[in-house]
C-alpha cells in the first residue's frame, strides 16, 4: 500500500491564470499543516534532479500534505515570463515575483483541504519567495529555506563587483591549485583568464586584513544586498515564526549570507531560538550528491518533527 | 484548446503526461514529444510546453510525458535505462492511440537523447506518420563521455580534485554501484545500453518523412554526424537553425525557440498535405 496519494491539480491565481501542480496527500497520520514547495527559479515544480519530488515524499511520509506547483510562466502553468536574460528573472523573484501565486496556492489548499496553516519551503528562489510571503501572510507558520539568496541578481549588475571574501578565498585556493597545471597557464597566456577576478582574489583578501586592523566597518554601502530580505527576516522573527535555513558548504550563497546579511541584522536575531541554521559540509548549491541530500532531508525532517507534528 | 495533466500506465507504473488538444473540429494529427535526459529535460521544459501550445493552435494534439523515474512519473531515476525509456515511448504512443483513436495521424518528436530514442522506436513501431529529431545524439559512447565529464566537473568544483576518474567511475558502475550525474543516479544497464547506441551503423527502414534539426548558435557547417544520420533515411530533410543551446544553462532566458518552432511547423504543415 502506498504512503501517499498523488494527483495533478490546477488552480487559478490572482490574474485568473491557470497554475499547475502536484498534490501529495499522506494516507495516514495526516497533519493540519501543509507544506508548499516553491519554484527554485527557472526549473519547475520538480526542481534540479527531482529534489522536490524527494522532499515531497519525505515530508508526506511524516504526515504533511505537500503541494509542488508551477508559478505563472513556469513549468506547465499559464502565462509568460517577460525577461530576456535569466539573471533578470532571478532578480524579480528575489523582489517577490511569485509571492501572489504562493498566496493563491494557499487559498486553494485552504478551500480544497480545509487547511489554513502552512510551512513554505524551497531552494534558492523558492526560499526567498517563501520568506517574502511568510512575512506578509498570517497563515504561514514557518520557512524552510535551502540556499536562500540575500542579494539581488540583475543583468545590469556586474556581480564580480560584489563578490564576497568567502568566494575570493575559494578562488584564491583554486588559482593556487592550478599553478602547476599547464592548461591553466595556457588559458592565462591566451587571455582566457578573468584577470580582474584573479587579481581581486589575491589582493582584496590582503586589503581585508588591513581593513580589520583599521577597524573600518565591513559592509559596503552600495552593494547588491536585497533589503527586502532584511525586512522580511526581521518581520518573520518578530511575529514568532520559525525559520530553518540550510546552506551548502561550497555555495557562494552561504558566504553572502554571512558577509552581506549578518552585519546588517539586529544583534542576536540569528541566535534567537526561532532560527535554526545548518551547513551541509562540502555540498554544492543544488545538493547534487546523494549523501548531501540525505543530510539535508534528515535535518529537515528532524526540525519538522520537533516543531510541527501534532 | 485544452491541456490535461494525467497519468497513463507504463510498465505497471504511473507515467505523468500532459495532453494538449486543439479545437475538436480541426485536429489534423498528433505528436508524442520525447524529452532529453536528466537536467537537459528541465532546461528544455518550457520550450516543449510552448511548442505543444503552438501545435494545438495549428490543429495538432500532443502528449508531453515524463519517463519513469523522471519528473512527475513514478519510479526511481536509477531504475530507468535506455530500454525502459523506449518502453515508455511505446506506452505513450499506445495511450494517444487509445485516447484519440487508432486512426490518428501520429508522429514522434524528440530532442537530444529523446531524439535518439525516437529514431530507435520509429524503426519498430508500425503506423507512425513522421519523425522530428531536434539535435539528436547519434553516438551513445560520446554522450556517455559528456555525462562522465559532468561528474568530473562536480568533483573538481567541490573537492578541487578528481577523486574518481572515468576509469574508476566505470569500475564503480560495473561493481553495481550508481554514479551521480548532476544529481541523477545512473547504473550499469543504462551505461551499457547507452554506449551500444550508434545511429549511423544501419540504414533506416522508417518509411515516413523525417526532419532533423541541427541547432547551432551561429550559421555554419552542419554537424557532420547529423548529415550522416540524414543519409541513413530515405525521406529526410536536414535543417540548421540558429538558437542558443537551450538544453543547458545559457545566459538568455529561454521559454521559446522561435526559429526552431517556425522551421519545424513549416515542415509539419507541408507534410500533412
Amino acid at each position: 500500500m502506498k504512503n501517499e496519494e498523488i494527483r495533478p491539480v490546477k488552480f487559478r491565481n490572482h490574474k485568473d491564470l491557470m497554475l499547475s501542480g502536484i498534490l501529495h496527500v499522506p494516507v495516514k497520520n495526516l497533519q493540519n499543516t501543509a507544506i508548499l514547495l516553491l519554484s527554485p527559479g527557472e526549473k519547475n515544480r520538480v526542481a534540479p534532479h527531482r529534489l522536490y519530488v524527494k522532499m515531497a515524499q519525505q515530508f508526506s511520509s511524516l504526515g504533511f500534505p505537500v503541494l509542488r506547483f508551477d508559478p505563472e510562466g513556469l513549468g506547465d502553468s499559464e502565462g509568460e515570463i517577460d525577461v530576456s536574460v535569466s539573471a533578470d528573472l532571478y532578480g524579480t523573484i528575489q523582489m517577490g515575483r511569485f509571492v501572489q501565486d504562493t498566496v493563491s496556492a494557499m487559498d486553494w489548499i485552504q478551500e480544497e483541504l480545509g487547511i489554513h496553516r502552512f510551512i513554505l519551503s524551497g531552494l534558492c528562489g523558492g526560499a526567498i519567495t517563501g520568506l517574502l510571503t511568510g512575512a506578509q501572510d498570517d497563515r504561514v507558520l514557518a520557512l524552510h529555506g535551502l540556499g536562500i539568496p540575500v542579494i539581488l541578481d540583475s543583468s545590469d549588475i556586474d556581480s564580480s563587483a560584489f563578490i564576497t571574501m568567502g568566494q575570493l578565498k575559494q578562488m584564491k585556493k583554486m588559482y593556487l591549485t592550478k599553478m602547476f597545471t599547464p592548461s591553466a597557464w595556457l588559458r592565462f597566456l591566451t587571455f582566457q583568464t578573468d584577470y580582474r577576478l584573479l587579481a581581486k582574489s589575491f589582493f582584496k583578501s590582503k586589503n581585508e586584513k588591513l581593513r580589520k586592523v583599521s577597524g573600518e566597518p565591513n559592509v559596503e554601502h552600495e552593494d547588491n544586498f536585497n533589503h527586502l530580505f532584511l525586512v522580511a527576516f526581521t518581520h518573520m522573527v518578530s511575529r514568532n515564526k520559525k525559520l530553518q535555513l540550510i546552506f551548502s558548504g561550497s555555495d557562494r550563497l552561504y558566504s553572502e549570507f554571512k558577509e552581506k546579511f549578518l552585519p546588517r541584522a539586529a544583534p542576536g536575531i540569528i541566535e534567537n531560538e526561532l532560527v535554526d541554521i545548518h551547513i551541509v559540509a562540502d555540498a554544492n548549491h543544488i545538493f547534487t550528491f546523494s549523501e548531501w541530500q540525505k543530510t539535508m532531508l534528515d535535518l529537515s525532517s528532524g526540525w519538522l518533527q520537533e516543531n510541527f507534528i501534532s | 484548446m485544452s491541456e490535461s495533466p494525467l497519468y497513463f500506465n507504463s510498465q505497471g507504473q504511473q507515467a505523468f503526461g500532459v495532453l494538449h488538444l486543439p479545437e475538436a473540429e480541426r485536429m489534423f494529427g498528433a505528436y508524442v514529444l520525447c524529452s532529453p535526459f536528466g537536467e537537459e529535460k528541465l532546461w528544455t521544459h518550457r520550450v516543449f510546453v510552448n511548442f505543444s501550445r503552438e501545435l494545438a493552435n495549428r490543429g495538432y494534439a500532443s502528449l508531453r510525458f515524463d519517463y519513469m523515474g523522471h519528473g512527475d512519473s513514478e519510479g526511481l531515476f536509477r531504475d530507468a535505462d535506455i530500454q525502459s525509456r523506449l518502453a515508455d515511448i511505446r506506452s505513450a504512443i499506445a495511450f494517444v492511440r487509445e485516447r484519440l483513436g487508432d486512426d490518428v495521424n501520429l508522429s514522434l518528436l524528440g530532442m537530444r537523447l529523446g531524439g535518439t530514442l525516437v529514431s530507435l522506436v520509429a524503426e519498430e513501431e508500425p503506423g507512425l506518420r513522421g519523425v522530428v529529431l531536434w539535435e539528436p545524439l547519434v553516438d551513445g559512447p560520446a554522450y556517455m563521455k559528456e555525462l562522465f565529464r559532468i561528474n568530473l566537473t562536480t568533483q573538481t568544483a567541490v573537492y578541487r580534485e578528481i577523486r574518481l576518474d572515468t576509469k574508476a567511475l566505470i569500475e564503480k558502475l560495473g561493481a553495481g554501484h550508481p554514479i551521480n550525474v548532476d544529481g541523477y543516479e545512473i547504473t550499469w544497464p543504462f551505461y551499457e545500453q547507452l554506449t551500444s547506441i550508434d545511429l549511423l551503423k544501419a540504414r533506416k527502414s522508417f518509411p515516413g518523412p523525417v526532419l532533423i534539426v541541427n541547432i547551432s548558435r551561429a550559421a555554419g557547417r552542419i554537424n557532420p554526424k547529423l548529415s550522416q544520420l540524414s543519409d541513413t533515411y530515405d525521406r529526410c530533410l536536414l535543417e540548421q537553425v540558429q538558437e542558443e543551446p537551450f538544453w543547458k544553462e545559457v545566459k538568455a532566458y529561454y521559454s521559446r525557440a522561435e526559429v526552431l518552432y517556425r522551421e519545424t511547423l513549416k515542415w509539419i504543415v507541408k507534410h500533412e498535405e
